[in-house]
C-alpha cells in the first residue's frame, strides 16, 4: 500500500497530462480517422516523457530545484522570460479548457446547465487547492482518474482486429493524406510530452521533499505513471478505431469519448467513464493551475509550494488564484473548450525545446548532480528525444495551418 | 499572428463535400446514441445532453447549407435528434429514430 501511495504523483501527472480534455478528444479523433495506425506515436510520446520526467525528478531530488529554476539559470533572463510567457499562456489556455471539460462531464452525468457547472468546477477547484494537502490531491485525483481503466474491457468487448492493432505499433502510412497523418503524429507526441507535466512533476518532487534516497520512487513514478497514461491512450484510440471508423464518425464532442465505452459496456461503463473523465480533467486542471503558479514563483525566486501552506507562500497562492479566475473568465464566454485545448497542445509543442534542453543540461552537470548525473543511456535517449522535440516543434504550426486544425 | 491566421482559416466557408461528411458523421453518431437508448443501455441525461450537442452540430449545416439538398437533410437530422433528446427514455421511439438516422447517414455519404 505504501508503494501504491508513493507513485500517486506520477499517476496524477500522467493522468492530468495524458488524458485531459484535449487528449481525450484528440486520441478519439485520431482513432476514428486513422484506425490503429498511430499507436506508435503514443509509444514515442510515452518514451519521451518517461525519459525527461525521470531526469527532472532526479534533478529535483538531488538539487532540490524544479524546472523553471533551471530554465532561468541555463537560458538566461531574456530567453527564460519568453519561455515563461509561453508556458504561462499554454497553462492558462489548458486550465480554461479543463474547467470547461469538468463542466461538460458533470453536465453529461447530471444534466443541469453547463454554465452552472463551470461555476461549480471553479469553486470546487479553488477549495481543493486551498484546503487539501498535496499528497491527498495526488491520491484523490490520480486514483479517481483510474476509473478510465474501464476503457480496457471496452477494447476487448469491441473485438478489434488484433493483427491491425499490432501493425499500428510500427510506423507505417496507409493514407493519401500525409499532412493530416503528420498533424496527428505531432499532436499525439506533443500531448505525451506537454511541458506542464514536467513543471508539475518536478515541483511535486520538491513538494514531497524528495532526496537522493527517493530516486527509486522517482523512477517508479515516471515509468508506472506514464505507462498507465499511455495504456489509457492506446485503449481510447483502439476503441475509436473499432467503433467509429467503420461508421464514418468523426467525433468532435466530449460525449463522443464516453460513447466508445457506453456502446460496448452499457450504462455502468458510461457512468464509470464520465466519473473518470471528471477526475482526470480535474487532475489536469490542478496540474495546470499549480504549474502556472510554480513557474512564475520559481522564475522570480518567490517562496512557493503547498507544503509551505497558503500564508507561507502568499505570492504563489495569489498566482494560482489568478490563474483560476482568468480561466473562469475565458470559459464562461462560451468558447469551445475542446478547440481551446487543441490550440494549447499544438502551441505547447513549440515551447517544448526551451523546457527540455535545460533539464538535459543540468542533469549532466557534475557540480549539481555529482554521482547522480546522467549516464550514457539517459544521455542517448535524452538527445534522441530532444531531436524528436525539435522536429515536432518545427512542424506543429505549419501542419496546423495546412490541415485546417486537422479537418482537411 | 499565427494563432489568428489559424483561427481565420478554421472559420472559412465549408464546401458541400465537407458539409456532407459532417452530416454523415453526426447522423451516424446520433444513430449509435439512439440504438443504445432503444436498448435501455444508457442514461437519460447522457442521451439528452449528447443528443442536443449533436443536434447543434447539424444545425450549423442546416442554417448555412452549401446546397438545398444538404439543407433538407440537415433539417431532418436536427428534427430526429431533437425528438431523441426530448424523449430519452422512450425506447420504441429511439428505435425508429435510429433507423431514420442510419438512412440519413447513408444519404449524406452518397451526396
Amino acid at each position: 500500500m505504501k508503494t501504491l501511495f508513493s507513485i500517486a504523483l506520477g499517476i496524477l501527472a500522467a493522468i492530468g497530462g495524458y488524458v485531459d480534455i484535449g487528449d481525450l478528444v484528440f486520441n478519439t479523433t485520431a482513432g476514428a480517422t486513422f484506425g490503429y495506425q498511430l499507436l506508435w506515436a503514443i509509444v514515442l510520446g510515452v518514451g519521451g516523457i518517461i525519459v525527461y520526467a525521470e531526469m527532472c525528478g532526479r534533478v529535483a531530488a538531488v538539487s532540490n530545484r524544479a524546472v523553471f529554476d533551471v530554465v532561468r539559470e541555463r537560458l538566461g533572463f531574456a530567453v527564460g522570460l519568453v519561455t515563461l510567457v509561453g508556458a504561462e499562456l499554454v497553462s492558462l489556455l489548458t486550465l480554461a479548457a479543463e474547467v470547461g471539460g469538468i463542466a461538460l462531464a458533470l453536465e453529461l452525468l447530471f444534466g443541469h446547465s453547463y454554465q452552472l457547472f463551470i461555476a461549480v468546477a471553479v469553486l470546487g477547484l479553488a477549495l481543493v487547492l486551498w484546503a487539501m494537502p498535496f499528497e491527498w490531491i495526488e491520491r484523490v485525483f490520480g486514483y479517481g482518474g483510474l476509473c478510465l481503466l474501464v476503457l480496457v474491457p471496452a477494447v476487448f468487448k469491441l473485438h478489434p482486429d488484433w493483427g491491425e492493432v499490432a501493425k499500428g505499433f510500427a510506423p507505417h502510412l496507409e493514407t493519401g493524406n500525409v499532412p493530416l497523418y503528420l498533424y496527428y503524429v505531432v499532436g499525439l507526441v506533443g500531448a505525451g510530452m506537454t511541458p506542464y507535466e514536467v513543471y508539475f512533476y518536478s515541483s511535486g518532487g520538491v513538494e514531497e521533499e524528495w532526496t537522493p534516497k527517493d530516486l527509486t520512487t522517482n523512477r517508479l513514478n515516471a515509468i508506472v505513471g506514464y505507462c498507465l497514461g499511455g495504456i489509457l491512450s492506446f485503449a481510447l484510440l483502439i476503441c475509436a478505431g473499432a467503433l467509429f471508423l467503420p461508421r464514418g464518425i468523426s467525433p468532435e464532442l466530449l460525449g463522443s469519448v464516453a460513447l466508445v465505452v457506453q456502446s460496448p459496456l452499457g450504462p455502468i461503463g458510461l457512468i464509470l467513464m464520465l466519473v473518470g473523465i471528471a477526475f482526470a480533467v480535474s487532475g489536469a486542471a490542478i496540474d495546470t493551475a499549480f504549474s502556472g503558479a510554480y513557474n512564475i514563483a520559481q522564475f522570480f525566486g518567490w517562496e512557493w509550494g503547498k507544503y509551505r501552506h497558503n500564508a507561507g507562500a502568499p505570492r504563489f497562492t495569489i498566482a494560482w488564484i489568478v490563474m483560476l479566475v482568468l480561466a473562469f473568465a475565458i470559459v464562461i464566454t462560451g468558447v469551445n473548450p475542446i478547440q481551446v485545448t487543441e490550440f494549447a497542445v499544438i502551441f505547447s509543442v513549440v515551447a517544448l525545446p526551451a523546457t527540455y534542453l535545460p533539464i538535459l543540461l543540468v542533469a549532466n552537470d557534475r557540480a549539481y548532480m555529482g554521482q547522480y548525473r546522467n549516464q550514457r543511456l539517459s544521455n542517448l535517449l535524452g538527445i534522441f528525444y530532444l531531436g524528436v522535440i525539435v522536429l515536432v516543434a518545427l512542424a506543429a504550426i505549419p501542419l496546423m495551418i495546412i490541415t485546417n486544425m486537422g479537418t482537411q | 499572428m499565427l494563432t489568428l491566421a489559424a483561427l481565420a482559416l478554421a472559420g472559412c466557408g465549408q464546401s458541400a463535400k465537407k458539409q456532407a461528411d459532417d452530416l454523415g458523421s453526426v447522423a451516424a453518431e446520433g444513430a449509435l446514441v439512439a440504438h443504445d437508448a432503444s436498448e435501455g443501455s444508457t442514461t437519460d441525461n447522457f442521451t439528452r445532453v449528447h443528443g442536443r450537442a449533436l443536434r447543434d452540430l447539424a444545425k450549423k449545416v442546416r442554417d448555412q447549407p452549401a446546397t438545398p439538398r444538404l439543407g433538407q437533410l440537415a433539417g431532418r437530422i436536427v428534427s430526429d435528434l431533437d425528438e431523441l433528446a426530448d424523449n430519452p427514455g422512450d425506447e420504441r421511439r429511439a428505435g425508429r429514430i435510429q433507423r431514420d438516422l442510419e438512412r440519413a447517414a447513408k444519404q449524406a455519404n452518397a451526396l
